[in-house]
């Protein structure tokens, strides 16, 4: 979960730009809102993968899409602790960050495991970039158990590749 | 020092999304030093790494590798000496070793909400990934389902 310029993303940034609001450097963002916002982007990922895995026909990851939806709620309770608005489920593929994509849009079995692969790997990442930016004991254990539920999904993935 | 809990904080407190984890106290309490709050998962490391060193085989071989690096990040980061070794049941290698797995978790959790340093941060939620993947791969080779927490907090059922 790098960095994402989704049509959303760059949506709000021009709804921000036309309204005449300096987008602020990360640096230089209150704590609170920085945590906010990396809650924000971290609530918006898990919506993308339990969209991602709902859509994808792949065996042995029945389970991945409800895990991912409670990642997301257990998240947005945090956000809300902020006061923050949460982010609704992803509806399309329109909205979805490349790594999320790439999953539904790989053709073959093995393709789309690959491309899973990646996407979690993406997902673990996205989680570790952020955790420098979290507040609360709780929310830090939050985003690290988030993390570490998506190296599960990983070896599930090799596993299963590697047969 | 005790400190009066926020609004905020017990919101968050009450987000934990069945996370049941040690530390959560309503009455927050300076927590102890970074090496203090790492000497239990280095602990742990040094147990699995024995563990798997005496299973051998291939996997015994592989995470007995890893353990050993977990405890070299965790001195290198500082991590105190001499925490108890976690308990763990008697029976076959791989029952042993998943709950141990499983108190490594609950170590690096723990350390993960307070510890200060943003690298001891890092590291704790690394190992502790590092400890979820291991746990999955134990499961699998004892024949159960891998997954069974959207939150793998060591509390899960092993």
């Amino acid at each position: 979960m790098p960095e994402r310029l989704t049509r959303r993303a760059a949506l709000a940034a021009a709804a921000a730009g036309a309204a005449g609001f300096a987008i602020a450097a990360p640096q230089s963002l209150a704590r609170g809102a920085s945590e906010g916002e990396a809650l924000t982007e971290l609530i918006r990922a898990e919506e993308d993968a339990a969209f991602v895995y709902t859509e994808a026909v792949l065996d042995g990851t029945a389970a991945l899409a409800a895990q991912d939806s409670e990642h997301a709620k257990a998240l947005a309770s945090h956000l809300e602790a902020l006061g923050m608005p949460v982010p609704g489920p992803t509806r399309g593929t329109e909205d979805l960050a490349p790594e999320a994509l790439a999953v539904l849009e790989a053709r073959g079995d093995q393709a789309r495991r690959r491309e899973a692969m990646a996407f979690e790997r993406s997902l673990i990442t996205g989680c570790l970039q952020r955790l420098p930016r979290l507040e609360e004991p709780n929310t830090v254990r939050t985003v690290a158990t988030v993390m570490a539920s998506h190296a599960q999904h990983l070896v599930l993935h090799e596993l299963i590749d590697h047969g | 020092m005790v400190a009066t809990v926020s609004r905020r904080g017990l919101l968050a407190a009450g987000a934990g999304a069945g996370l049941a984890l040690a530390g959560c106290d309503l009455q927050e309490e300076e927590p102890p030093p970074d090496s203090e709050l790492l000497a239990p998962s280095l602990a742990a490391a040094v147990a699995l790494a024995g563990l798997y060193e005496r299973a051998g085989g291939r996997l015994g071989g592989e995470l007995a590798a890893r353990e050993r690096s977990h405890a070299e990040r965790l001195r290198e980061a500082g991590a105190g000496e001499g925490a108890p070794t976690p308990e763990a049941p008697g029976g076959p290698p791989l029952e042993v070793a998943l709950a141990l797995e499983q108190a490594a978790t609950r170590a690096h959790v723990h350390a993960a909400g307070l510890v200060r340093a943003p690298a001891a941060r890092a590291l704790t939620a690394e190992l502790l990934a590092d400890a979820a993947r291991h746990t999955v791969q134990l499961r699998e080779r004892l024949g159960r389902e891998g997954l069974t927490t959207a939150f793998p907090d060591g509390r899960d059922d092993a």
